[in-house]
């Protein structure tokens, strides 16, 4: 079967959407060739920042043939007593377009009706195509839509050429104003730009040998092997994160690399700076050697090596005047101490409801200050001057021209100004984790100051009313609550942050509460548990279990949630669950949990009885030090005597005063699992590891 | 090649292109787009085909004529093609050729670069032209202009004509470019930048310049209430240029910034209203 080649050729996709854009071509595509029963081995994606291309391999030739049925008038209006037909099944099977000899019986609810039965043959392929492509486009999703033209049609960026050649065969393909042939276009800087195409079979060689590569892996692996190669030449590393990645492999057909050289006169600006100005100003790639400097960067020119050094002096000559800029925010900075910027915060506004960053600031403080004394880590006064130190550099001019080098300014500018080393390392970790899954802070002034700053911000944000919906999330809190969840947990942080945030709304005199506590409440809840699920893989029946317990300890939930995932397999603690669903079930709606021993009656509710104060005793110690793996071994003890409870004791007994006592004394024995979480959700059989 | 045989071949090559050649605007502007034959230009249906430089002020950019690029007035040749013709990427591409720019050796990139003007309520869709990591144009396919949807849709190719200059004189320091072979750019305006830094940063007086931007609006609306829509035109360029100056000066607060921009909006929102009601012939 040949391959179907489908080309959009445009005007310069952002490179940062191509990628999403090309993923929705091939599942519409692979969706509309489905839908019209066309058979095929697979869809083949490439992309450039020039074109979106499908290459459908193995496509059918012809559609598969379609049986067709059509319900008719009842059978007792179509056909005559002696089973020949009335008017109305000669009518039906007319439009119907079959004999009416053909018409058949089939009941339906109970009722029969005259059914039209035919096999459409299926249409060729090189026929459908020109009904299926044309509306992929317009089912694509750009995040802005332009006008170029007045064909009606709108799209990322202008379309220019379509390409749609069935094998060897052109597929009169028409979008707007523009219709299908088998002339591409290679890379823009070649003198013959035109390529004419063969057959679909030989699209990506003749676009190689045009400069243009067509498939994203194989930019980015040319892209990254550079990168290496010079990395290892210059024994250093390269410093690269996805977004500049993909405006590199995205950004151009043919990414050549180019190494440059920072100019010597920059050997005083910190390294973090050079790098900055060189991924902001020109997406260069920086390198840092082992000596912590950063002299050399790499561009990628879209075309062919740079033989004369031309690209590369022009590359040099930028990053010099860009760095001088730089140079000139960094002096400048210097003629004044951060600690002295801190008052120009008032003039900041943070948000209009939420006061200014000086406001922010004022909140941190406060916030961090009750972190030290609910989990005695740090030094109150390093704490205290980093709190007030953190948002200082944010008014510098280096973090004005550069927003990412917030904090990594503020850590340079306040080891230059003298301030303790501590200091100066909290002031650039209380950012961290800056992406999901990031970087942690380390010391424990910048955990308590990342902690009362994420707080801060989740709590101010959703007593304004900010609530996220969907992917409106203006404040940035999803993520603001997943690094204080992350870091809660990473580093072991034993505090109920359900309780501190009262603390946090307390500093709030000022705003307007757009909603109540419980919101807040509820958010931190489910945004921990959907921690638990996608970041740690606890599955959904233990993290069920967990939350019926407190929630407000991440760490101590979490703890809790990995004991039980483990223990879940173990055959003791299946039986151990069904026991303690044993209790559970009849104590759901029981409200006390007070009993009087005197009032036994049986041995075995006495033995129970006695289990239970020992292994009460010893749980309570148990869940002080947060030790559950313990705590669960010693509620193993209890499963054979709650099973021979149940086997000897009538637990709703006829007198009311035993039956009501026995509850009691149940409902405290659920009372000591509970405090871990309710056994009784756990999925023990075949428990998925 | 110097800056004015680039303004000169500039002109050429866009003559030949069916541009009409013009002028800069005589009141300040911060850009070629807010001249009239630009704003006006690409409202209503009619093709329209202009080329012109455009002398564009941005107080904030001052530096006391301290650093090489960034500059207080930069020069701007404005290119607008209404309707865009459908290979208008090449011809862009092969103007740059003509002024001896060899493609093939450089590094061309058109970087994604959604262009808007709060200020004129205008947006667009386009790119930022990087040449070995130099931005040098602005290519923008407009989509809307003074509020209004615009059909057919313009093309406006803004080329920084002092980038362009360091990039084909390979110099690092615009005060460092030839005006013409025997006038430096620095003799022509680093004086000019050093001064007007001081004064949109330190100097210039915030009462009256306030004052003036009061009157200025009013006046803007009053010729717009008698259908005078070129003259209200004049007044709301002068309203954005006021703005700009007191932007410099920081006096500017973040919230009062949001209802200057708003004020001057609407002002050209009135203007290309009044415009289009008029009837663009008479233009």
């Amino acid at each position: 079967m040949p391959d179907l080649l489908f080309e959009i050729g445009t005007e310069e996709m952002p490179a940062l959407e191509v990628p999403r854009l090309a993923a929705e071509l091939k599942a519409e595509s692979e969706r509309a060739f489905s839908a019209a029963h066309l058979a095929y081995k697979r869809v083949d994606l490439h992309y450039t920042p020039r074109r979106l291309v499908l290459i459908v391999r193995d496509l059918a030739s012809v559609q598969e043939d379609q049986v067709k049925e059509v319900k008719g008038p009842p059978a007792a209006v179509a056909f005559n007593p002696d089973g020949s037909p009335t008017q109305a099944a000669i009518g039906f099977a007319k439009t119907q377009g079959v004999a009416v000899e053909a018409l058949e019986r089939v009941e339906v609810e109970k009722k029969v009706y005259a059914f039209a039965r035919q096999t459409v043959p299926g249409r060729k392929t090189v026929d459908l195509l020109p009904e299926i492509l044309p509306p992929l486009v317009k089912r694509l999703h750009p995040s802005k839509s332009m006008r170029w033209d007045n064909s009606g049609i709108t799209f990322l960026r202008p379309i220019r050429w379509l390409v749609c050649l069935y094998g060897k065969e052109v597929i009169p393909v028409t979008l707007g104003t523009l219709r299908a042939s088998r002339v591409t276009r290679g890379h823009r800087f070649l003198e013959q730009e035109e390529v004419t195409l063969e057959s679909a079979a030989v699209y990506e060689t003749a676009l190689e040998e045009a400069l243009v590569t067509v498939d994203p892996q194989a930019r980015e692996e040319a892209v990254i092997g550079s990168l290496k190669e010079a990395a290892r030449k210059l024994k250093g590393e390269y410093l690269i994160d996805g977004e500049l990645l993909g405006r590199i492999v995205n950004g151009g057909e043919h990414p050549t690399p180019v190494l440059g050289h920072v100019s010597t006169e920059f050997i005083n600006l910190p390294a973090e700076v050079v790098q900055a100005t060189l991924r902001e100003e020109g997406k260069f790639v920086p390198f840092i050697l082992s000596d912590g400097t950063s002299p050399y960067f790499m561009g990628f020119r879209d075309g062919l090596r740079d033989e004369k050094g031309i690209v590369r002096a022009g590359f040099e000559r930028v990053v010099r005047a860009r760095l001088r800029d730089s140079q000139f925010f960094f002096d400048k900075d210097r003629h004044c101490p951060l600690a002295e910027r801190v008052r120009e915060l008032r003039k900041v506004i943070y948000d209009v409801r939420l006061g200014s960053l000086w406001d922010k600031v004022e909140r941190i403080r406060a916030l961090a200050g009750e972190i030290v004394i609910r989990t005695g880590r740090g030094t109150p006064a390093d704490i205290d001057r980093a709190a007030f130190l953190c948002k200082a550099d944010l008014v510098t001019e280096l973090v004005k021209a550069f927003p990412e080098l917030q904090g990594v300014a503020g850590k340079i500018y306040a080891r230059l100004d003298g301030e303790p080393d501590t200091v100066a390392v909290a002031i650039h970790e209380h950012y961290l984790p800056s992406f999901s899954g990031g970087e942690l802070p380390q010391s424990d002034v910048g955990i308590v100051i990342s902690l009362a700053d994420k707080l801060d911000t989740v709590v101010g944000a959703l007593l304004a009313g900010e609530e996220p919906t969907g992917s409106r999330d203006p404040y940035g809190i999803k993520r603001q609550a997943n690094g204080l969840i992350h870091l809660a947990t990473a580093k072991g942080i034993d505090l109920d942050f359900l309780d501190l945030i009262h603390v946090s709304q307390e500093i709030y005199t000022t705003i307007e509460q757009k909603v109540e506590m419980s919101n807040v409440v509820k958010f931190l809840t489910e945004r921990v548990r959907q921690f638990l699920r996608h970041y740690c893989n606890i599955p959904a029946d233990v993290i069920a279990a967990v939350s019926a317990a407190e929630v407000g300890n991440f760490y101590r939930l979490l703890r809790r949630a990995q004991v039980l995932t483990t223990w879940r397999k173990r055959e003791t603690f299946q039986s151990l669950v069904i026991a303690f669903s044993r209790v559970r079930n009849i104590t759901k709606s029981v409200e006390t949990d007070q009993f009087d021993p005197k009032l036994f009656t049986q041995e075995a509710e006495r033995v129970l009885w006695r289990e239970y104060l020992k292994v009460e005793g010893q749980l309570t110690r148990f869940f002080k030090t947060g030790d559950y793996a313990e705590a669960i071994e010693r509620l193993v003890v209890l499963k054979e005597p709650i099973d021979r409870y149940f086997d000897d004791v009538l637990v709703m007994a006829k007198e009311e005063d035993l039956k009501r006592n026995r509850l009691g004394f149940l409902s405290a024995l659920a009372g000591l699992f509970l405090r871990i979480g309710d056994f009784s959700v756990i999925v023990t059989d075949n428990a998925p590891s | 090649m110097n800056v004015q045989e680039i303004i000169l071949q500039l002109h050429n090559f866009w003559r030949h292109q069916g541009c009409l050649i013009l002028h800069p605007y005589d009141v300040e502007t911060g850009a070629g787009t807010f001249n009239p034959a630009t704003f006006f230009g690409t409202l209503g249906p009619s093709p329209w085909r202009v080329g012109y430089v455009e002398p564009s002020r941005r107080p904030t950019d001052g530096r006391y004529g301290e650093n090489p690029i960034r500059l207080r007035l930069h020069h701007q040749y404005q290119t607008v093609l209404k309707p865009p013709p459908a290979g208008i990427q090449e011809i862009y591409l092969t103007s740059l050729e003509e002024l001896g720019l060899k493609l093939a050796e450089h590094d061309v990139k058109f970087a994604e670069d959604d262009w808007e003007s709060p200020t004129l309520g205008a947006w667009g869709a386009g790119w930022q032209v990087w040449v070995d990591g130099m931005e040098i144009t602005q290519f923008t396919y407009f989509q809307q202009m003074g509020g209004v949807t615009l059909d057919p849709v313009s093309v406006e190719l803004t080329y920084g004509l002092e980038r362009i200059a360091l990039l084909l004189q390979e110099k690092e320091s615009t005060y460092g470019l030839q005006w013409n072979d025997e006038v430096t750019y620095k003799t022509l305006w680093w004086e000019k930048e050093r001064q007007f830094s001081i004064y949109n940063f330190e100097a210039a007086g915030v009462e009256r310049i306030q004052e003036m931007f009061g009157l200025c609006a009013e006046e803007c609306r009053a010729s717009l209430a008698v259908g005078l829509v070129f003259p209200a035109y004049d007044y709301a360029l002068k309203c954005s240029h006021l703005f700009n100056v007191l932007d410099a000066r920081g006096v500017i607060s973040v919230t009062e910034r949001e209802s200057f921009i708003a004020r001057i909006r609407d002002l050209a929102k009135g203007c290309a209203k009044g415009y289009l009601e008029i009837g663009e012939n008479v233009a």
